[in-house]
């Protein structure tokens, strides 16, 4: 190691707080990055790998209608046209009640049409020798993984409960699958069994899901697309995972998103803490230049130190992502769970592409966020080296061109983000000039709070509270950083807040509104945001006939998988009570409700916003009769899906589609006070087996405000750890501002300053510091919230939200900056009072 | 070894312009010793940062042995700077961050010299301290800092010395140390060496001695400055 | 059913299809889907392309729910998907069956009309036979030893009109070895004088031939002549090695002094390896040797299991 390295890695370590606290940043904002990545790819990851399990070799994927295929479909496919490589499947989710409602993937195969297809079960054959004869001949028997096995403390011939749609079945363990490094992640949550059993457990009579296919060349295609009646649709296996990863884009993005953000602190940390060190080292910068040294050299000093900073930062953030992502990964998977689909992560994944992502962002964004000081370190003159002290004058001068430029760049940064697109990327591009500009205009706001407040702390405090509100401005080419970092934070909190409170509330109206039934019937769920299991159609009947009812809904909602899309078809049999809970974004109320008697379709906002869709445009639809035409007569606020839902009359509904049984019933009753009889009465109705969630209005309210809460879990905990970042950022300037100060501080104490004095002198400073702070912050809040809002979750998911400026956030988001700035400042001014004024005064 | 051709230097200050360097030759023999005397603020930094390269006249030439550095991009200067010029200041400025040794071991890295220990032992020799090689800048008195400061300044072997008032932040006895110390190690090596100073102590070095007025320079007989 | 058959021009054919019915559980399937099944079938087809020295064979599995395969007994039709056996004409008790037998893998198809030329053969008692000492080791057995086969051969695409004679077996058991047991090796033999010979012999686990072994020779005329053991004096006179070189005769002097016959089996291609699920050797045979001091030839099919 040369000299020049050795003297920069020494002013590094005799800074230990400096520098670790940048390490520190770097390794939170990475870890953040990181664990976000992680969990996002982990969960989508498992889905795959399910999805990939249930596929096996599988290229194509025959898809039925709303009901499945006939089991003569299937038959005919075989024996008519003799087509050997396909295989019928039946796929269901159970969960085990005594299991802490462990979900498991039912797969119901026919193991003869199987050994092309999945290797787990045909090249294992062997181990599953004995208990094959009883998956087959006896209904309900599964086969499971070894380890599953163990973990539900089952052996050979026990059963177990589980809940399928609703009903409570018991299955019987036949056998286990031992695993090996091939099988393990498709067995992971996977319990096959015969297809016969699958068929009875489902209660699809007559009926498979869907008919895996190998297909080896486009002639195979050809005929077997011929061989598909209307509505039957060969698609590529690949498309299921695609479509359930695009229906993750929009959540990805925003969490991604929000991950940056504590990243972008970090750097902000970076940027100040090279910076601080390239002004504390003029001096010595400019003796190096003077006896030969380089710029070029010097530059390349600051960036290898950065590139220390960044290294370990990186390694340490991604040691801390890899137990924030364990965290991360379960509220994660619950939102994907409430929301999408059913996934069950248990295993951390890492792909190459985040350690990338993590190294480039820690690494390289470091450097890119020292470069600033690097070029500011090389362009220190040799003549510094004859000077004592550079004066601060240099920034004062540009602040005019700062201000301006930071105007500029608000400016630029509104521009990106009016410019017409539903690119999500694009707007975070705009967010990050708006960020900037709000950087820039610092300098000229601590200008505008000095000229207020020097008055002011020296009325209240003497000539040391002016002291240490002057100290501001005279050292603002460090305070600033600090000051715009923690504003960025503290900003950051209000934008999000702000956003999930107007989120928040505009869900709430809006079921308060659309909820306008009295009670609510569904099968239990897996997904908690939709009804994936059904009702038979009989017990409709059997409320009807309760006396205290007074009016009914019902719909059933199918997934229409068509051209690579996933269509959510909501069926409405409608009573006309429940017309007002629809609020119209487009098209006339009474107009829109005649078209859709008639047979025309409502779209949600989101649905309508995702597919470029207005009222009298037509949207195709892949009915169980082929593709179909229908006009769209109204377009609704709706904010159950962010997917979008396409909802049609029930009458019209069963003209296209075979799907039986409902997703769902809501029922009026005739007087408030026999709501909880009525509850009780369909709760003990006889339904053969079929469990009823049965929730009155304010509970169904309250559990749906909960399940929103929940999603918007992961924000607040992003929230949290960006501001933890932007505190360690306040702290660490904070520290370095007061260290530099020493020799300053040092001739007060000589002058007969006391230590208290001197304490509070740091502190009023940090106090003033982070009151400008917050009211940076605040502005700047508002306006994040704003294009959270208007934009982003407009482009995201295309919904319209009220935006409500929140005083109570606001309040807090000023009380955190406060609180930020003067816990920093606590260590830091006590550090300084202890400081022996002939310490201070020492030359260094 | 150093010729200055029609050197002009001003610096601007708001709307007045401050001439400090206006027209003017100088030329330094090898092995000669010249003292710069002058007001604070009549240019002589100015001009050691003009001969070092650390700044470049607005008119004239600058040729350090041989070569015209007002021609060479500010890399180059750096270059020339760090092969043929060895610099003592009047704070020291010994880098903070390394011990004794490696202060000296520095210019020898930058040029990328052999036998560093030999030359490190050989300067330890000239100016001692070698007892102290390991300590940190911060531990030493001034006397001692500026000593190797001196020794950094020589330790490369360059043509040439630049001394910005070496003992200015001294007491009067270490200065004369030091001053006896850059007559053995600069004087009697032969070495040539431009110094601003106002110390009288340091004059008896000088072979010529120089004073800077309004930007003019005038030779100025060694025992008139004993005012 | 195993088969000789030629076309027009001399090429020379010989087929296997077979079709196994086993039931996983006494119970049936309390299951109601239509899917639920106890029944599994299982279909070996092949075809030896005597002249060109090549072997075909497949294997399919499946069970009976879903109609995927199946037996019925009105209108006599047994199906594995695509591959089936049916009737194709209503018949009284004294008729003789016409059949059409379909089959096809990738590389091979054959679709024929089989019409029997001779009464139905109840192999054993009455046919019951008996295949080792234990209850249990027998099986129900009939047999239509010669049934006029016309039709055509698909293989790798090209279509053949063939005709010739098959032979068919049906059999219902419960086990098909004892525990000394290792094995048989089955000669279906037809003879051209229109005689037809079987002879199956049970080989024990030291290799010595089962005494339930025992055999049988259709007349011309339909009349049956039953072979014991002691009659029969069988000598491997050559072997092949398979692939993954298991040993198998491949050559037999087969002689009946007491019927006056003496003849010499050989293989018509000499891989005739089923590699399916459980591994066996069943192929096309060439029949030289005398009869009655006269010389005759013949065609035949040889299974071999246990090797």
């Amino acid at each position: 190691m040369n000299s020049l390295t050795k003297s920069s890695l020494r002013y590094l370590f005799k800074h230990p707080w400096q520098f670790g606290l940048s390490v520190l940043g770097i390794a939170m904002g990475v870890a953040i990055v990181v664990s976000i990545d992680i969990a996002n790819f982990s969960s989508s990851r498992a889905f795959n790998l399910s999805l990939d399990a249930v596929a096996g070799k599988a290229t194509h994927q025959i898809i039925g209608n709303s009901d499945g295929i006939p089991d003569s479909f299937y038959r005919s496919l075989r024996i008519d046209n003799g087509i050997k490589n396909i295989a019928p499947v039946i796929e269901s989710y159970v969960s085990i009640p005594d299991s802490g409602r462990r979900v498991f993937k039912l797969l119901g195969v026919d193991l003869f049409a199987e050994r092309p297809f999945r290797d787990y079960l045909s090249e294992t054959g062997s181990s599953i020798d004995g208990v094959f004869k009883d998956l087959f001949t006896k209904p309900n028997s599964i086969i499971l993984s070894e380890d599953n096995l163990k973990k539900l403390n089952r052996t050979i011939g026990d059963s177990i409960l589980v809940q399928i749609n609703g009903k409570e079945k018991f299955l019987v363990i036949s056998g286990f699958i031992k695993e090996d490094e091939n099988n393990r992640s498709a067995l992971e949550n996977l319990f096959i069994t015969d297809i016969a059993s699958a068929q009875q457990l489902t209660e699809k009579k007559d009926h498979i899901d869907y008919i895996d296919v190998i297909i080896k060349n486009e002639s195979e295609e050809k005929m077997l697309v011929d061989l598909l009646p209307d509505g039957f649709v060969l698609q590529q296996s690949g498309l299921r995972s695609q479509t359930a990863e695009q229906m993750l884009d929009a959540f990805n993005i925003n969490l991604t998103s929000l991950s940056l953000l504590a990243l972008i602190v970090g750097l902000f940390l970076i940027y100040n803490t090279m910076t601080f060190s390239v002004i504390q080292r003029r001096v010595l910068i400019g003796t190096l230049r003077s006896i030969g040294v380089t710029s070029g050299e010097i530059s390349g000093l600051i960036l290898k130190e950065a590139l220390i900073i960044g290294i370990l930062g990186t390694i340490a953030g991604f040691a801390a992502a890899y137990f924030i992502s364990k965290f991360l990964l379960t509220i994660v998977s619950q939102t994907i769970n409430d929301l999408y689909y059913v996934v069950s992560v248990r295993e951390i994944y890492i792909s190459p592409a985040i350690i990338i992502k993590g190294i480039a962002l820690g690494v390289i964004a470091t450097l890119l966020s020292a470069l600033k000081p690097a070029k500011e370190a090389s362009g220190v003159h040799p003549r510094s080296a004859m000077i004592r002290s550079e004066q601060e004058s240099s920034l004062l001068k540009k602040i005019p061109r700062m201000t301006f430029a930071g105007m500029l760049f608000i400016i630029a940064g509104a521009v990106t983000l009016i410019i017409p697109s539903k690119n999500v990327w694009l707007s975070y591009f705009g967010i990050l000039p708006v960020i900037i500009g709000f950087a820039l205009l610092t300098p000229v706001v601590i200008i505008l709070v000095e000229k207020i407040f020097s008055p002011l702390y020296k009325k209240l405090f003497g000539i040391t509270g002016k002291m240490s509100s002057r100290s501001i401005l005279q050292n603002i080419s460090r305070t600033y950083i600090s000051i715009a970092a923690l504003a960025l934070a503290v900003a950051a909190t209000v934008g999000v807040g702000t956003m999930v409170s107007s989120f928040r509330s505009t869900v709430i109206d809006w079921l308060e509104t659309r909820l306008n039934a009295d009670v609510f019937i569904s099968a239990p769920s897996l997904i908690s945001r939709r009804n994936d299991a059904v009702l038979n159609e009989d017990i409709l009947d059997k409320i009807k006939a309760i006396d205290e009812v007074r009016d009914f809904n019902f719909y059933r909602e199918v997934e229409l998988l068509q051209e690579g899309k996933r269509y959510h078809l909501l069926a409405s049999g409608l009573s006309k009570r429940s017309y007002s809970g629809f609020k119209f974004k487009e098209g006339d109320p009474d107009e829109a409700w005649k078209r859709f008697e008639d047979g025309e379709i409502f779209l949600s906002e989101p649905f309508a916003y995702r597919y470029d869709l207005n009222v009298g445009s037509m949207l195709t639809l892949k009915t169980d009769n082929g593709m179909r035409d229908f006009k769209v007569a109204g377009i609704y606020y709706d904010y159950a899906s962010d997917q979008g839902l396409i909802t049609i009359q029930y009458e019209h509904f069963k003209k296209f589609w075979n799907a039986k049984g409902f997703s769902g019933i809501s029922v009026f009753v005739k007087d408030e006070n026999s709501i909880g009889t009525v509850k009780d009465k369909i709760q003990s109705l006889e339904t053969g087996g079929q469990q009823l969630i049965v929730r009155t209005y304010k509970f169904l309210r309250d559990s749906s405000v909960e399940i929103f809460d929940r999603t918007f879990l992961i924000a607040k905990v992003l929230q949290i750890l960006s501001v933890i970042v932007a505190f360690i950022g306040i702290l660490s300037s904070l520290m370095s501002l007061q260290l530099e100060r020493k020799r300053e501080l040092g001739i007060l104490r000589a002058n007969g300053l006391l230590p208290s004095q001197l304490f509070l002198m740091v502190n009023l400073q940090t106090l003033l510091m982070g009151f400008t702070a917050g009211l940076i912050a605040l502005p700047l809040g508002n306006i994040l919230a704003a294009i959270l809002i208007y934009i982003i979750n407009k482009r995201s998911f295309g919904w319209t939200m009220q935006f409500d400026i929140l005083p109570g956030i606001l309040a807090e988001a000023m009380i955190l900056a406060l609180v930020a700035a003067v816990l920093a400042g606590i260590y830091p001014g006590y550090k300084m009072s202890r400081t022996s004024p002939v310490n201070a005064l020492r030359e260094e | 070894m150093v010729e200055l051709k029609k050197v002009s230097k001003q610096f601007s200050e708001g709307n007045t312009k401050h001439i400090v360097l206006n027209n003017f030759d100088l030329k330094i023999e090898k092995g000669e010793i010249i003292i710069l005397l002058g007001k604070s603020g009549s240019g002589k930094s100015t001009l050691l940062n003009i001969i070092s390269g650390i700044d470049i006249p607005d008119e004239g030439s600058v040729t350090i042995g041989g070569t015209d550095i007002t021609k060479l991009s500010e890399k180059d200067r750096t270059l020339v700077r760090r092969n043929s010029i060895g610099f003592i200041f009047q704070f020291f400025n010994l880098i903070p961050t390394l011990t004794v040794k490696e202060n000296l071991q520095l210019p020898l890295e930058l040029t990328n010299s052999g036998n560093q220990e030999e030359r490190i032992n050989n300067i330890f020799s000239e100016v001692g301290l070698s007892d102290r090689a390991n300590t940190y800048p911060d531990k030493l008195s001034g006397g001692e800092q500026q000593r190797i400061a001196i020794a950094r300044a020589l330790i490369h072997n360059p043509d040439i010395i630049l001394a910005d008032e070496p003992t200015g932040n001294l007491d009067y006895d270490t200065g004369l140390q030091i001053v006896d110390l850059l007559d053995r190690v600069v004087k009697q090596k032969g070495k040539t060496m431009i110094m601003v100073t106002h110390s009288k102590d340091v004059m008896g070095l000088a072979d010529k001695v120089y004073s800077l007025r309004e930007g003019r320079l005038t030779e100025t007989k060694k025992d008139s400055v004993i005012e | 059913m195993k088969k000789y058959l030629k076309t027009s021009d001399n090429k020379k054919f010989g087929y296997q299809f077979t079709i196994f019915r086993t039931s996983l559980s006494s119970d049936k399937n309390s299951g109601t889907s239509e899917w639920s099944s106890n029944q599994i079938y299982m279909a070996h087809f092949t075809v030896t392309d005597i002249s060109n020295d090549k072997f075909y064979f497949d294997e399919r599995f499946s069970r009976d729910g879903n109609e995927l395969a199946g037996a019925q007994v009105n209108s006599f039709k047994v199906w594995l998907e695509d591959w089936e056996i049916i009737e194709t004409q209503n018949r009284t008790a004294f008729d003789l069956p016409v059949i059409n037998v379909r089959a096809k893998t990738d590389k091979a198809e054959i679709n024929f009309i089989l019409e029997s030329l001779k009464p139905v053969v109840l192999q054993g008692e009455k046919g019951l036979s008996q295949k080792g000492s234990q209850r249990g080791n027998a099986s129900y057995y009939y047999s239509y030893t010669n049934l006029k086969t016309d039709g055509k051969i698909i293989i790798e695409g090209k279509e053949f009109k063939v005709s010739g004679n098959s032979w068919m077996d049906r059999e219902w058991s419960t086990s098909a070895l004892s525990e000394d047991q290792k094995g048989w090796d089955w000669f279906a033999l037809q003879l051209d004088d229109t005689t037809e010979l079987m002879y199956y012999q049970m080989r024990r686990n030291d290799g010595s031939p089962d005494d339930f072994s025992k055999g049988i020779i259709v007349n011309k005329d339909g009349s049956l002549e039953q072979i014991k053991k002691d009659e029969v004096n069988l000598i491997i006179t050559d072997n092949w090695n398979s692939p993954a070189g298991v040993k198998y005769p491949a050559g037999w002097n087969l002689r009946i002094p007491s019927k006056n016959i003496d003849l010499k089996i050989n293989p018509a291609v000499s891989d005739q390896l089923l590699d399916v699920s459980i591994k066996y050797w069943e192929g096309s045979v060439n029949i030289e040797g005398i009869r009655n001091g006269l010389n005759i030839s013949g065609r035949g099919y040889v299974e071999m299991t246990g090797y």
